[in-house]
């Protein structure tokens, strides 16, 4: 009886395994032709040898790592970073008010977040290149300002580090605002009250109770920004009049222009180890990969 | 409803996996003898899309078209395909065609099945590298590109290149992002060969942009006339000034500065890359894209250089005097024109990053 318990058992066991099997097959085939073998292939290429006129031969060499650390290279790096950690901090601290007043006001929470993903139903270019139109020198908001009397010539608005700032918060602020909202509204508020009823004003309730309670969200916001931002350069070539090389642009020069396909594949891979670092750094700290979507 | 479950999944994995091999269907051809569809890669907003219209009513042919703004994007897609491409017609700018056709990356052309090619002017056959014109079509056109300031605007008189370095300029040119203009122009300046391949020529040329960047309010691959138009900028180093003409109150509003050591000139031509399934059908757009109704509908739609009589016939009038497309010979008679060269790819963007990330 045991023997026949046991063969039932394991063709149960195996009916599920394969039922399992087909249940993940379109994820994992979706997964594996065009995420993971793409960035194997990135991978091996950053370790072949330039050929002429933008071929690659496969000769195992680490130069194009050893190149990164150039000046020139690791400028660009350092620039990247700069620009990626100032757009974050501009994201978390216009973002965190308005995560805090949408989950305050439970009533119309849902329309205000639906409000606040109206950019993602454009197309980012489309979003950036209404700024370009705006802010230029016969843009809309010259010429209102014009109108108005408050200004008697046009003010550069465009291509300068303000616009910059406006578009990358602009293109961001819903990836900080979600995870910081949900941090805010999964609070038990319960302990504000606490605070306020033992004496602590607003402020000393809001760094020593709200703030460290939210603070998964806060870091969610912070990768969720940083990651994007280090490799857009979008929004710097069309608002910032592309004086400024990051390193999403020598990455593109890299497979164009420059035709260094090892050379691109290595920067990109850097670009993910860094990504992937600052997700270890982030469980760490006891992070939910499930904040980030991951 | 578990073996429902088992059904989807099992769709959803063949759609995914058929999916992904979506295209490589086989061709199939019209009564005629030609293929029904082929595909092009040529410059983004270069062509009214009228012209491939007319084309597949006349032959029955339907064009694809994938948009370029740069020719790396084409070597790009070529190399990746390895000698078979999935192209049958390219536009190719002169610069590019010796190191295309030094390796093998493009089909000879029989001009028997492009006989609105004999109506070029002279000038616009033999491109470096392809002197028997054996790879490449004369599109009819060629460009410069100039320094244009308006008058009213500009604060200095700009008499050669490195007058863009003028502090006096702060926040106001606007120049290409073609990375063959900005070290060719600053290379002839410094009284260099624009194709050099000597390093230090290159550091110098890359101080002096160093210096101009400072002045730059922009970096643009297209639409640099827009700069000027808006009043963003009253410098412009481009290649789109026959647009910026297209307005007339324009005329006398902006002028090329008169620089001693001449322009970069280029022309545009058409080419089959190697191994393309539908030379046939490429010649004959070709041809189509030659006749003259089709040459003029071109040219209204992006001024350019006309090399043909039968165009001059058809277009408006402000086209023909546009004053775009009747330089001065002075502007144009010290023009150059440089074929790129892997070594001097491989400097321009180390010193392209260079002066970018100060």
């Amino acid at each position: 009886m045991k023997i026949i318990a046991n063969a039932d058992y394991v063709k149960r066991k195996k009916k599920s395994r394969l039922s399992q099997v087909f249940m993940c097959a379109p994820l994992t085939v979706w997964v594996v032709a065009l995420i993971l073998l793409p960035l194997l292939y990135l991978l091996f290429m950053s370790f072949m040898t330039k050929g002429p006129m933008g071929t690659v031969k496969y000769i195992f060499s680490v130069e194009s790592y050893i190149r990164i650390l150039e000046p020139e290279y690791f400028n660009v790096v350092k620039k990247s970073v700069f620009i990626a950690a100032i757009s974050t901090l501009a994201c978390v601290l216009v973002g965190y008010p308005m995560a805090y007043f949408i989950a305050s006001k439970k009533k119309i929470s849902g329309t205000l977040m639906l409000m606040m993903m109206l950019p993602f139903w454009t197309c980012a270019l489309v979003t950036i290149y209404s700024f370009v139109i705006m802010f230029s020198n016969s843009g809309l908001v010259n010429t209102f300002l014009m109108k108005l009397g408050i200004i008697h010539e046009p003010i550069s608005l465009l291509y300068n580090n303000f616009s910059v700032a406006v578009g990358m918060v602009y293109e961001l602020l819903p990836f900080a605002v979600m995870p910081m909202y949900s941090s805010i509204e999964k609070m038990d508020k319960s302990l504000i009250e606490a605070s306020k009823d033992l004496g602590a004003g607003p402020v000393r309730t809001f760094l020593q109770v709200t703030l460290p309670l939210t603070k998964p969200g806060i870091f969610a916001a912070v990768i969720l920004t940083f990651i994007p931002c280090i490799g857009y350069y979008m929004i710097t070539d069309m608002l910032g009049g592309g004086t400024t090389m990051l390193i999403g642009n020598v990455i593109y020069n890299q497979f164009t222009s420059a035709r260094d396909w090892p050379f691109g594949a290595a920067l990109s891979c850097i670009l993910a180890a860094v990504i992937l670092i600052l997700m270890y750094v982030y469980t760490k700290f006891g992070g939910d990969l499930d904040d980030l979507g991951a | 409803m578990k073996w429902m479950k088992k059904l989807m999944a099992i769709g959803m994995t063949l759609t995914m996996t058929v999916g992904l091999f979506t295209g490589c269907g086989k061709q199939t051809t019209s009564e005629d003898g030609y293929a029904d569809e082929i595909n092009i890669m040529v410059w983004e907003g270069s062509y009214p899309e009228t012209i491939f219209e007319d084309f597949e009513e006349e032959y029955g042919i339907h064009v694809n078209i994938s948009y370029i703004t740069n020719t790396d994007e084409i070597l790009a897609k070529l190399i990746a395909s390895d000698g078979k491409s999935d192209y049958d017609f390219i536009d190719l700018e002169s610069a590019y065609v010796k190191p295309f056709v030094d390796n093998n990356l493009l089909e000879e052309i029989d001009f028997n099945n492009i006989p609105n090619s004999e109506a070029l002017y002279d000038d616009v056959w033999g491109v470096v590298g392809d002197e028997d014109n054996t790879y490449t079509c004369p599109t009819g056109s060629h460009y410069y590109t100039l320094i244009v300031y308006n008058k009213e605007t500009c604060p200095i008189e700009i008499k050669s290149f490195k007058d863009l370095a003028d502090p006096a300029l702060k926040g106001q040119i606007c120049s290409v992002n073609s990375t063959i203009s900005l070290f060719g122009e600053a290379l002839v300046a410094l009284g260099y060969e624009p194709d050099s391949t000597t390093e230090s020529e290159y550091v110098e040329a890359a101080d002096l942009w160093t210096e101009i960047k400072k002045n730059v309010s922009v970096f643009t691959g297209s639409s640099c006339y827009q700069t000027l138009e808006n009043g963003q900028c009253s410098v412009a180093l481009c290649f789109d000034y026959a647009q910026l003409m297209m307005t007339k109150d324009n005329w006398d509003k902006y002028a090329v500065a008169d620089i001693d050591t001449g322009y970069e000139a280029y022309s545009s031509t058409w080419a089959i890359p190697a191994g393309a399934a539908h030379k046939k059908e490429a010649e004959l757009l070709m041809d189509f894209m030659l006749s003259d109704e089709q040459y003029a509908a071109r040219v209204e739609f992006y001024p350019q250089v006309m090399s043909t009589d039968g165009v001059k016939a058809l277009v408006s009038e402000d086209i023909v005097n546009n004053p775009a497309l009747n330089l001065d010979p002075s502007y144009t008679e010290d023009s150059w024109m440089v074929p790129v060269s892997d070594e001097q790819i491989e400097l321009m963007d180390k010193y392209l990053t260079k002066f970018m990330s100060n």
